[in-house]
């Protein structure tokens, strides 16, 4: 039997012969309602990490320059210019900075340079209720994806001496890193729901990965959060294909 | 059904054939799950009927590559990128070619993943010549035995309509507990701003 709490369904390898057995990790429920828009403001862009990703477009256009008629596939980011006069996704990001009614300073960060304490990871997972994995492969699972986006809450105290950095969130891609990408375990704080950073974070990473030419992004979402992805741009069996799982014989 | 098969016959020939000629008949079994590993073509017949089985892309000609995707109506792609792409296949990949022409690749496909938990197949082609005669199938049957030696479990694909029911008997279930296969579509979020 499933020790695991509906509505998350579980897969392991161990012989559980219930229904529930495909383990898909988007669960970022959002209630319908009001979202902090976290719209980049350019004064509030950190200029010391600030990095240019122009390198990836350079690569892009050096491949794409003698092709002949029969390439039907463009490139996402030549497509992604006329959008927004949008600049490169940089490693490290302000979403916020707010004070709290106990006087602390909190910044939420997104960030995309992967270093991920597996530990706190799985202090995050087991907040929302996810079950535990094997933390040598969790660390092998990170270094595999082509890239991880996290969440940080960096909180000063009042005074300005102390200083903690707390993982609020995560999502990672796997890719083979010139067509398709797929988005795993998108999990963000239950205590910081509700406010619009696992759209954030969706966002960053679907724009980082397309301007990375990346074309094809897909992901696997639990019925309950259809709806979340489907206002970020995701389509659901789009032209009816349709997302399929092996499964063991019964 | 495959699982009945496979553990009734290795069991049979094992007791009749020399010893010698066991590996090849024994379909492949890993500790993870004794049941279900069944290869419908074992490779002894696929060699037998001029095939090779070929694991990495050494040899494999990325413009023949590129021709098959063509005559079953994939999008020809960029040779480097698809290069790149064959090179971070880091799940798994596997490919037919006719012994007598080894660099052209008469059935592919590629899986990607994180190398632990999840891997999701890609490109999975057969040469419209070769249809028909469980190519496609040896294939997928390969890279899945493939992933779970590495203890990938949770494998996962997208299936144009027409071919789910290629992968059902293969062990695929489509949207299963209710899960949804979703691509980004920049179109989507355009209609949306307007």
């Amino acid at each position: 039997m499933c020790s695991l709490a509906a509505p998350r369904v579980c897969f392991r390898c161990h012989p559980c012969l219930s229904s529930s057995r495909f383990e898909v990790r988007n669960n970022k429920l959002l209630p319908p309602g009001v979202y902090l828009r976290l719209k980049r403001k350019p004064e509030k862009r950190l200029e010391r990490w600030f990095l240019k990703a122009g390198f990836w477009d350079s690569i892009a256009s050096s491949i794409l320059k003698n092709n002949n008629a029969t390439e039907t596939m463009v490139p996402p980011s030549t497509l992604h210019e006329e959008e927004e006069g949008e600049e490169p996704i940089p490693d490290q990001l302000l979403l916020a900075d707010r004070s709290l009614s106990d006087g602390t300073q909190e910044q939420i960060i997104f960030s995309l340079t992967g270093d991920v304490d597996v530990h706190a990871l799985q202090d995050l997972c087991d907040k929302v209720g996810w079950p535990r994995r094997p933390l040598s492969k969790v660390a092998v699972s990170l270094k595999n994806s082509f890239l991880v986006a996290t969440l940080y809450s960096i909180t000063k105290s009042p005074e300005g001496d102390e200083e903690r950095k707390q993982l609020i969130g995560m999502a990672r891609a796997t890719s083979d890193q010139a067509f398709n990408a797929t988005i795993w375990d998108v999990i963000v704080d239950p205590s910081y729901q509700g406010q619009g950073l696992g759209k954030a974070l969706v966002q960053k990473l679907t724009r980082a990965l397309l301007q990375r030419d990346i074309g094809n992004i897909s992901l696997f979402a639990d019925s309950k959060v259809v709806d979340f992805y489907k206002n970020l741009g995701f389509e659901a069996d789009p032209e009816g294909i349709k997302g399929m799982f092996w499964h063991l014989p019964f | 059904m495959h699982s009945y098969i496979s553990i009734r016959s290795p069991l049979l020939r094992s007791t009749i054939l020399p010893l010698s000629l066991r590996r090849y008949i024994t379909p492949r079994y890993t500790p993870t799950a004794v049941a279900s590993l069944s290869i419908s073509i074992p490779d002894s017949e696929l060699s037998a009927r001029g095939f090779s089985i070929n694991y990495s892309t050494t040899n494999l000609d990325p413009s023949a590559l590129n021709d098959v995707f063509a005559s079953v109506g994939f999008p020809r792609r960029d040779t480097a990128r698809l290069n790149l792409a064959l090179s971070h296949s880091s799940g798994s990949l596997v490919w037919l070619s006719r012994t007598t022409d080894p660099t052209k690749p008469v059935a592919f496909a590629r899986a990607t993943g994180d190398g632990v938990f999840n891997a999701v197949v890609w490109d999975v082609v057969v040469d419209p010549s070769y249809q028909g005669i469980g190519l496609g199938k040896a294939v997928m049957e390969r890279v899945i035995a493939d992933l779970r030696e590495k203890g990938i479990v949770n494998i996962a694909l997208y299936a144009e309509p027409r071919v789910i029911s290629f992968y059902r008997p293969l062990g695929f279930i489509p949207d299963p507990d209710g899960i949804k296969g979703m691509v980004y579509s920049r179109r989507n979020l355009q209609k949306k701003k307007r």
